[in-house]
């Protein structure tokens, strides 16, 4: 038998499909926002971790953005995370957290080219508070970032939609919308979904575009 | 003067058997004069007629490098517009972009030197007289898993190939498809390609096949899904000469 000696020669670990999320943990998200972000994100990891018959890794990361725009969670893959609670406070420098997403997806040894396309979540609930514009241009037209599947969440009345819309820039994706703390809960039951049923696919680098009654059940 | 033996294998991915769908990769090969030449395509999972694409690239490849050869002064650009043309008349009218495949290919003299060449994503391991490996291609830094280049691609680029002359002493060419390449230790490379070698070379063509199907339906990668495809041309008795 040939394969004891083929193991040597291959990888032991499953290609990775990486999500990042961005997260506005600004002073404005203090209270129920943070704590219903805190909950659903727990959630999402969790709902990765059971997924058993994947043929992706899920490796989830984090980057937070308020007082400190901080990688709150190196991409790992979700059987290992062991998630810290987030807590607001400060102003939202997303132009920073946009700079660190893409040092992130351009680092080949913490996202290899045996990765299938990341998926990247940006979510948020007020306007930039740095300058942003340069950053998310450059985010968008890096070679890597730009193959990225993108989800943004726009939370409450004050977040910017149109640095949300920006950040999809596709005119046929959605920025998705709370307007209540439990929504955001939603919001990332679809993201988990999109994400896991890619992970199943037969090519986990194409969208999965789930049926409409789905949508309306979560949103 | 060294012999040239060719072996292969393709099996279906966990994926496909799955869906009971078919093997999207072909393998192939032939002798051209009394040199040999080898091509593995994998079929673009997305589109309707990869696995016919791949099948037709196969065959394109053969029918292009036996024109060429007839014609000494034209330079390997010629074939590969030859594998183009070829490709797209094996499989009219179907639409190209729906039979879009990767392509990789070696032609080998007796004396280790030819061409190698390769469209797409997969790898082609050139291994020297001295046993050192020379990928063919580098992995695209800006890259991911299942994101390829391929035949079919709109507008069709000669400049999408990568191409080399292989230096007199070439010891042997090995062919991958994605669903083998992307999962190889980049360090593990040399004492792949000589596991290929040593383990097959020596068993009888049958069992040769026998033995690398069975490896690569045994793939160790956990959760790996794609068809899996190898082809090695190696110069018998190329131990024996002198280094050059």
């Amino acid at each position: 038998m040939n394969t004891p000696a083929l193991k040597s020669f291959v990888a032991a670990t499953a290609r990775p499909l990486p999500v990042i999320l961005l997260a506005d943990v600004s002073g404005s998200m203090y209270g129920a926002k943070i704590q219903a972000l805190n909950v659903a994100m727990a959630d999402m990891i969790q709902t990765f971790r059971d997924e058993s018959t994947s043929r992706a890794e899920i490796h989830a990361g984090v980057i937070t953005f308020g007082e400190l725009v901080e990688l709150h969670l190196e991409p790992t893959p979700a059987s290992q995370v062991a998630l810290k609670p987030m807590f607001a406070s400060g102003s939202t420098p997303m132009g920073a957290a946009f700079a660190m997403a893409k040092t992130l997806l351009e680092d080949t040894q913490k996202i290899s080219g045996r990765a299938y396309t990341p998926a990247l979540v940006l979510m948020s609930d007020g306007q930039p508070t740095d300058a942003w514009e340069a950053q998310l241009s450059a985010l968008l037209t890096s070679p890597r970032a730009a193959k990225a599947q993108r989800f943004a969440l726009s939370i409450g009345a004050d977040a910017d939609r149109r640095v949300l819309e920006r950040f999809l820039n596709n005119p046929e994706a959605r920025v998705f919308e709370a307007h209540e703390a439990n929504q955001i809960r939603n919001f990332f039951r679809f993201v988990t979904m999109s994400v896991t049923a890619r992970s199943k696919s037969v090519n986990p680098n194409q969208s999965v575009i789930l049926p409409a009654s789905d949508l309306d059940d979560l949103l | 003067m060294s012999g040239l033996e060719v072996f292969g294998a393709s099996v279906r991915g966990p994926a496909h058997v799955a869906e009971r769908a078919a093997n999207q990769d072909a393998w192939t090969f032939a002798s051209i004069g009394r040199g040999r030449i080898a091509v593995v395509c994998d079929g673009v999972g997305s589109k309707a007629h990869a696995r016919e694409g791949s099948r037709a690239a196969c065959r394109a490849v053969i029918r292009a490098a036996r024109a060429w050869r007839r014609t000494p002064e034209a330079s390997l650009d010629v074939m590969l517009s030859l594998v183009h043309v070829l490709w797209r008349a094996e499989f009219a009218p179907r639409v190209a972009s729906e039979c879009a495949c990767t392509c990789l290919f070696a032609l080998v003299e007796p004396d280790g030197s030819g061409w190698a060449g390769q469209l797409g994503d997969g790898a082609v391991l050139v291994e020297d007289a001295d046993g050192m490996i020379a990928p063919l291609t580098t992995r695209d830094p800006d890259g991911f898993s299942n994101l390829t280049a391929a035949l079919g691609d709109t507008p069709a680029r000669l400049s999408a190939w990568t191409a080399r002359a292989l230096g007199a002493g070439t010891r042997s060419v090995t062919l991958c498809t994605d669903g083998v390449a992307d999962d190889l230790r980049p360090e593990a490379l040399a004492d792949f390609n000589a596991w290929l070698r040593l383990a097959h070379l020596p068993l009888a063509p049958n069992q040769r096949w026998r033995a690398l199907s069975a490896a690569l339906r045994d793939w160790p990668t956990p959760h790996h899904l794609d068809d899996k495809t190898i082809a090695m041309i190696v110069r018998q008795g190329a131990d024996d000469e002198p280094q050059r």
